[in-house]
C-alpha cells in the first residue's frame, strides 16, 4: 500500500549567533497507513523538529531542505493557503503540553466547533452534536467541558479534548509530540488506548514522538531512534528494543528503570558544537579510530543503523 | 535521629481538601519516597515540608522545633528546573546571590561554582547563560547545585526526573545518590513513578 508519509533527506537548520545550527541532518522516513512509527530520544535531538517540519510550523528564517511528501505532494512547496486545509483535516497534531495547546479565552466547546464547520464539515448544529458524542466516547462529561475554559480542566482531561479535535476532523495522518509528558500513569493508560485507536481502522497512520521507550514499544510497529538530529537506528520496533545494534540505542534502554537506571556518561554535545565522526563517539565505550573522523551511513536493510 | 516531621498535617484549598490528617517521619540520611496518582497532594505535601506553605491543622517540626516558614537547611527541587530561575538573570547571577547571602566574597565565588558544577558533571561555561538557554538536565543539575550551595539537612525533590529524558533521568538519580553518599542528606522523594520511587526510597509512602 502506498504510504502516507515519505520524508526524504529532510535537514533543519536554525540561525545562530555564529552560523547555522543544524537542528535535524538527512533524515528519510517513511510511514503507511495503518502504522505507528515512534521517533524516539533525547530532548533537543530534533524529534520535535521533524513534526513542526512536516506541517511547516518552524519559525521564520529557519532552513528546511529535502522534500516532506504527504500522498504525493510535497508539502514544503505549498503555499501558506495549501498548507491551511492540510493543517488538521489531513494531518491532525497532538501537542506537548495539551493546556498550552488549547486557547485560553476561549470555551472548549467553541475550540471543538469551529474547525469542523471552518474545514466545511458540517453545520454548527451537527459540530456540536459530533463534538459532545467524541467527548463522551472519551470517558467526559460534554455538556460540562463544552461550557468550560481549559484552565477549568486538568491536565488528563485536557489531553483528552486535544485528541478530541484532533479526531473530530479524521486526519489521514496524526503526528503526536510528547502525548504522555507530564502525565500519571493512569492518564497515559488512557491516552495510550486513545491513540491505539488512530492506526486500528488500518487507514490512519500515527507519528510518536516520544522519549518514553514504554509508550513506543505499547503502540509503535517501527521505531526510529534519533540522536543530535540524526537516525541512528531505525526498524521493527519489537526487534530494535530487544536486540539493539547503536550503542546510543543500548544505552538508552539501560536508562530505563527495568533494566536498573544505567546512565549513558557523558552530555549530549550542544548542536552548534557538534565533534567529528560519528555523533556518538565521545560518549560511546565502543569508538574506534575511525569514528572519530567519519559519519557512518545509515546501512540499509531490515534494520537501518549508522555503527 | 529525626529530623523531619509532619504530625497530622490537613490543608484545603476552598472546599478541596488537597491533604488530610497526613503524618510522616524522616530520619537523617534516610530517603523517604511519596507516591500517587495527580491530584493526590503530594505537591501540596512537599511544599509544607519544605515549609513553603503552612498546613491548616496539624504540626511539622524540623529537628524537634516548629517549621513556621522556609529554612535554609530544608530546600526543595521543583519539577520544572527552568522555571525556577529568574529567567533574566545568568546562571552566575542567580547562584551568586545565594552565596551573596552566605556570605562568599565575590572574588571566590566562581572558583566555588565551578567546583560544584565540576562535581555536578556541568561545564563551567552554563553559568553565563541564561535557564533558556540550558537543557532540561543542565537546568536540573543547576538546580540541585543551587540547593546543595546552603548545605542543607533535608531536600524536598518534588518529582525532579519527571520532566527529563529516561538517559537523563538515569544520571540525575545517581548524582542525588552520589550527593547523599557524600553528604548524609535526607530525601522526601516525589515520583507518579513507581519505579523511580523505588529505585530511590527506603521506604515509600503511597498517598
Amino acid at each position: 500500500m502506498k504510504n502516507i508519509l515519505e520524508i526524504s533527506d529532510l535537514s533543519v537548520s536554525f540561525p545562530g549567533p555564529n552560523g547555522k545550527i543544524p537542528a535535524v541532518r538527512n533524515l528519510s522516513l517513511s510511514l503507511g497507513p495503518g502504522e505507528c512509527l515512534a521517533i524516539v530520544g533525547e530532548s533537543g535531538c530534533g524529534k520535535s523538529v521533524v513534526a513542526h517540519a512536516v506541517l511547516r510550523l518552524l519559525p521564520p528564517g529557519t532552513e528546511v531542505l529535502g522534500r516532506v511528501s504527504y500522498q504525493g505532494q510535497d508539502l514544503l512547496h505549498l503555499s501558506e493557503s495549501e498548507m491551511d486545509q492540510i493543517r488538521g483535516q489531513e494531518i491532525g497534531m497532538v501537542f506537548q503540553s495539551p493546556e498550552r495547546a488549547l486557547n485560553p479565552v476561549m470555551k472548549i466547546g467553541k475550540q471543538l466547533i469551529s474547525p469542523q464547520v471552518m474545514h466545511g464539515l458540517c453545520s454548527e448544529k451537527d459540530a456540536e452534536l459530533r463534538a459532545k458524542g467524541v467527548l463522551r466516547s472519551l470517558g467526559l462529561d460534554a455538556d460540562r467541558i463544552m461550557s468550560s475554559y481549559p484552565w477549568m480542566c486538568s491536565g488528563g482531561m485536557c489531553q483528552r479534548i486535544v485528541f478530541a479535535a484532533v479526531s473530530l476532523l479524521h486526519p489521514n495522518l496524526v503526528i503526536a509530540d510528547e502525548p504522555t509528558k507530564g502525565l500519571d500513569a493512569a492518564n497515559v493508560t488512557d491516552l495510550e488506548a486513545m491513540l491505539s485507536t488512530v492506526t486500528a481502522g488500518k487507514s490512519t497512520g500515527l507519528l510518536l514522538i516520544t522519549h518514553d521507550m514504554d509508550v513506543a514499544s505499547r503502540l509503535s510497529n517501527r521505531i526510529a531512534v534519533m540522536y543530535c538530529g540524526m537516525i541512528v537506528e531505525e526498524g521493527e520496533t519489537r526487534s530494535v528494543l530487544s536486540s539493539p545494534k547503536h550503542p546510543y540505542t543500548r544505552g538508552l534502554l539501560g536508562s530505563l528503570p527495568k533494566n536498573g537506571f544505567v546512565p549513558i556518561p557523558g552530555i549530549s554535545p550542544a548542536l552548534s558544537d557538534l565533534p567529528n565522526g560519528c555523533v556518538f563517539h565521545p560518549r560511546c565505550a565502543f569508538a574506534e579510530e575511525t569514528c572519530r573522523t567519519d559519519i557512518p551511513d545509515l546501512k540499509d536493510g531490515v534494520r537501518c543503523r549508522r555503527c | 535521629m529525626l529530623i523531619l516531621e509532619a504530625d497530622r498535617i490537613s490543608k484545603s484549598y476552598g472546599k478541596v481538601a488537597a491533604l488530610t490528617d497526613f503524618s510522616l517521619e524522616i530520619s537523617a540520611g534516610e530517603t523517604v519516597g511519596l507516591t500517587g496518582l495527580s491530584g493526590s497532594g503530594k505537591s501540596t505535601c512537599a511544599r509544607i515540608l519544605a515549609g513553603l506553605e503552612r498546613p491548616n491543622t496539624g504540626i511539622v517540626r524540623y529537628a524537634g522545633k516548629e517549621l513556621t516558614g522556609a529554612n535554609p537547611a530544608i530546600q526543595m527541587i521543583f519539577q520544572d528546573p527552568a522555571g525556577s530561575f529568574n529567567p533574566v538573570r545568568t546562571i552566575y547571577q542567580s547562584l551568586s546571590a545565594v552565596l551573596h547571602l552566605q556570605g562568599v566574597p565575590k572574588s571566590q565565588r566562581r572558583d566555588l561554582l565551578s567546583e560544584h558544577f565540576q562535581n555536578a558533571g556541568l561545564q563551567t561555561e552554563i553559568l553565563s547563560r541564561y535557564p533558556d538557554q540550558i537543557s532540561g538536565g543542565q537546568a536540573q543539575r543547576v538546580a540541585i547545585v543551587r540547593g546543595m550551595l546552603v548545605h542543607p539537612k533535608v531536600m524536598i525533590l518534588d518529582e525532579p526526573t519527571s520532566a527529563l529524558d529516561v538517559s537523563v533521568q538515569a544520571q540525575i538519580l545517581h548524582l542525588l545518590k552520589d550527593i547523599q553518599k557524600e553528604n548524609g542528606m535526607s530525601y522526601v522523594f516525589i515520583s507518579h513513578d513507581p519505579s523511580v520511587v523505588e529505585f530511590m526510597a527506603d521506604r515509600v509512602i503511597s498517598l
